[in-house]
């Protein structure tokens, strides 16, 4: 996982391997770190190998967090377990995730 | 994850739950209201059935979901419990712990043996009636008559919310959905994320997320229910079933009243709510606030109560019993070690080596005792079992009996618990059926007509007493007497105390009662319970008055790994007597009864063995012998040994199986120096005695003669 700035001020933020609650006490602070102070926040998904309940939370709450804080937050590059999940549970349509870019 | 371990878990405890069922059910006789006894009854019900479904136990569940619902209508109050119902309840639990049983041994649910199907069939149907009169909200679609107007759609509606631990309790809110979908197919998921905090605020290991589902399914309620039945105490679970009445809508709205009109919208959303209905329901959304405040003042109360019982859960550890073995076994090295370089220290005469190993020597001591009470169990839980064996047979020979116990908090060892068990229940069931007079007999002795049998266990010197009592008609000494005359057991003439003749009743084969009924009185009882018991090293007495009633007194040691001995030495080698069944010391008088097997002590015959011969020692015997008089189940003989070499603490160790044939020897124990000691078997020492007695009983009189001289 790692966080970068690239040359237009969008930070980016890949997340690999697990996102569940294994890991959700760990990711949460890259989030917050990611977001504070951030203009605009790409945020990789492509890699995401396992996805459950507490992901998707920390995916909402970082969504709603850029909302309040006018961070113009992208998720790109969803993984199968995403997509099962999101279409799962009637979220598909609240957290859209774009096509990676090569 | 071994499974059967798991399922070894699931049994014991499913059994602990149906102990306790079994014992609430048994208090709730008296008290048929007590609303806390009703839950216990009701959880152990509950938690049996969540948990066999967990292990796809289905029969179980089934079976268990039909009293589960019966007793929820007790709980609600729609029910109350009366001794049919608490007698039907009794058997529902006797069924489920066969079931359990069936499972322990290794059998599969589905080849039941026929009786226990029919079984199982006649307390269903039983079980039915209670749910009759108005149908168990359980099965609400079965009502379609009444008036109530039909608001839901024709599909399910389930509304969930998740308690906060459900993630760290290794449960996923969304893998209920791929599970329900294999019940039947998901209509639409609302995502409920009103709960769901700011970043800062969230800790991601809670779980915040909420559904509300509309699924389709032709799953009967208790299916759809048992998905759930691992989130449902912490969560908030309601299920509708399809065409559910509109009053279901608004009770849900009014449990959802935080979610304001939210909720009311995903209802809608999800098609299980028509959008007309919407606006009544909205009306009652005032109505539903002070209904949500009301429930909300009830709940901190549950869940303190819940938290009481499980804090008092968490102060209790279940440990492996082979584990506890090993402990009481090391710290049986341990003394051993101990004892060892207390001897040394001893030696090498140096005070600070010597202070050093007293102090050693005193904490084993204590270490040995804090592990020996970690086996200690309560015999209060044996004790209750004995509630229900009163109440079904004094129901069978119809009479009025109660039990009364006391001092259930004794502890002693959990392998006496375990082994005590049968004698006692012989115990009961004889003052039971011959101890209590008929009710006849009993008012015309002027005595109260409901008989009492008492248990009763307490302390006494280094070992536990159990007493089982009962205010019956006692025990006739002559006619004891007079039977154990016809029988044989005395001969004619011979004297006898009171005390004395009252306990030739442990004698084998001996019956008193006149009349044989199908419990007890077939004169094979008092003499396999007195068996049992010295089996244990304990002893049993009797005492009775007639008229007034019977007290059986059984003596036990706390534990069966460590005893006091009397150590003893014949040559080179050291021997251990168990210290309880030495009678005395003497001197072995003079050389003059050399080759005889009898010595007169004071005016008695005395038999002995002589342990050199015994155990062909060629050392040469020493100028003085000494004889050590053992005492066991009435008999006495002496040991003839070269020293006495004082009291010695022991601890048993099993001889190998190429010993166990040796009828002398029933154990061994190491010594301080590293030395082995071989623990006699008196019991069965003695019994070599009297066999030989009677094999020389044709030169027992020529023998007498020449003692006496």
């Amino acid at each position: 996982m790692s966080a970068t700035s690239l040359a237009d001020d969008t930070r980016h933020l890949a997340l690999d391997g697990p996102l569940s609650i294994y890991t959700a006490a760990d990711t949460k602070p890259q989030l917050t770190a990611a977001l504070q102070g951030a203009i605009a926040l790409q945020i990789d998904l492509s890699q995401v190998e396992e996805f459950d309940c507490a992901g998707l939370q920390l995916l909402l709450a970082t969504q709603a967090h850029a909302q309040r804080m006018d961070i113009c937050l992208r998720f790109i590059g969803a993984s199968a377990p995403i997509v099962e999940l999101l279409h799962l549970s009637g979220l598909a349509g609240q957290l859209p995730i774009e096509e990676a870019c090569a | 994850m071994n499974l059967d371990s798991v399922i070894g878990t699931f049994i014991a405890e499913s059994q602990e739950l149906l102990q306790q069922m079994e014992d609430a059910l048994l208090q709730i006789e008296h008290a048929p209201d007590d609303a806390e006894r009703i839950n216990a009854i009701f959880r152990a019900a509950h938690t049996i059935k969540g948990s066999a479904g967990l292990f796809g136990f289905d029969s179980i569940v089934a079976f268990t979901h039909v009293a589960e619902s019966v007793l929820d209508r007790v709980r609600a109050g729609d029910v109350r419990f009366n001794g049919d119902l608490i007698a039907l309840m009794l058997n529902v639990g006797d069924h489920l712990a066969g079931l359990i049983s069936q499972l322990a041994s290794g059998h599969d649910l589905s080849d039941l043996p026929e009786t226990t199907r029919a079984t199982e069939a006649a307390l269903t149907g039983e079980l039915s009636h209670y749910l009759e009169p108005q149908p168990a909200n359980t099965t609400p679609a079965a009502a379609p008559d009444t008036p109530t107007p039909v608001a839901g759609a024709g599909h399910w509606h389930l509304s969930l919310r998740f308690g906060v631990d459900t993630l760290r309790n290794g449960m996923d809110p969304l893998a209920f959905l791929r599970y329900l979908g294999t019940l039947g197919s998901i209509l639409h998921v609302e995502p409920v994320l009103d709960h769901l905090p700011p970043l800062e605020a969230l800790d991601p290991e809670s779980c915040y997320l909420g559904l509300e589902v509309a699924f389709e399914s032709q799953a009967d309620q208790s299916a759809i229910e048992g998905a759930f039945e691992f989130v449902r105490e912490e969560g908030s679970i309601r299920i509708l079933p399809p065409q559910a009445p509109l009053s279901a809508f608004r009770e849900l709205i009014a449990e959802r009243a935080a979610e304001g009109t939210a909720q009311v919208e995903r209802l809608v959303r999800c098609g299980s709510l028509a959008a007309d209905a919407f606006e009544q329901a909205a009306q009652h959304n005032d109505s539903a606030h002070e209904t949500a405040t009301t429930r909300a003042a009830d709940t901190p109360e549950r869940a303190a109560k819940d938290n009481s019982r499980t804090s008092k859960d968490a102060n209790l550890i279940r440990v492996d019993a082979d584990k506890l073995d090993q402990l009481i076994n090391l710290v049986g090295e341990l003394i051993i070690a101990g004892a060892n370089t207390r001897m040394l220290a001893q030696r090498s005469n140096l005070a600070d080596m010597c202070e050093s190993a007293e102090t050693l020597s005193r904490l084993v001591e204590e270490v040995r005792d804090s592990a020996l009470t970690l086996r200690m169990v309560q015999i209060g839980a044996t004790f209750n079992r004995f509630q229900r064996v009163v109440r079904d047979v004094s129901r069978e020979i119809g009479k009025d009996i109660v039990l009364q116990i006391s001092g259930g908090d004794t502890e002693l060892d959990k392998t006496v618990v375990e082994k005590i068990g049968d004698p006692l229940t012989h115990l009961v069931r004889n003052a039971m059926d011959h101890g209590i007079e008929p009710a006849e007999v009993r008012h015309s002795a002027g005595k109260p007509l409901q008989g009492v049998v008492r248990l009763n266990a307490y302390h006494e010197a280094g070992g536990i007493v159990i007493e089982v009592s009962d205010d019956g008609g006692g025990l006739n000494p002559q006619k004891i007497l007079a039977k154990a005359t016809q029988r044989g057991l005395v001969s004619e003439g011979q004297q006898f105390g009171d005390k004395d003749l009252l306990n030739l009743i442990f004698e084998p084969g001996f019956s008193t009662a006149e009349q044989i009924s199908n419990l007890s009185g077939r004169g094979v009882g008092m003499d396999v319970v007195k068996r049992n018991i010295t089996a244990l090293r304990g002893t049993v007495e009797l005492d009775s008055v007639l008229g007034q009633g019977t007290c059986v007194r059984i003596r036990l040691p706390l534990t069966l790994a460590i005893i006091d001995g009397l150590l003893i030495g014949v040559g080179q080698s050291s021997y251990v007597v168990p210290l309880d069944m030495v009678e005395e010391c003497i001197e072995l008088p003079s050389a003059e009864i050399a080759g005889q097997q009898h010595l007169d002590l004071r005016g008695e015959v005395l038999p002995f063995i002589r342990l050199r011969q015994l155990f062909d020692d060629q050392s040469q015997p020493p100028r003085r012998e000494n004889v050590v008089v053992v005492r066991y189940a009435g008999i006495r003989a002496g040991l003839v040994v070269d020293q006495l070499l004082g009291e010695f603490q022991t601890v048993i160790k099993p001889l190998g199986k190429v010993f166990c044939q040796v009828p002398a020897l029933s154990g061994f124990t190491i010594l301080g120096s590293g030395a082995v000691a071989l623990i006699l078997d008196i019991p069965g020492l003695l019994t070599q005695v009297t066999q030989h007695a009677n094999t020389r009983i044709a030169g027992q009189s020529n023998a007498l003669r020449s003692t006496a001289q």
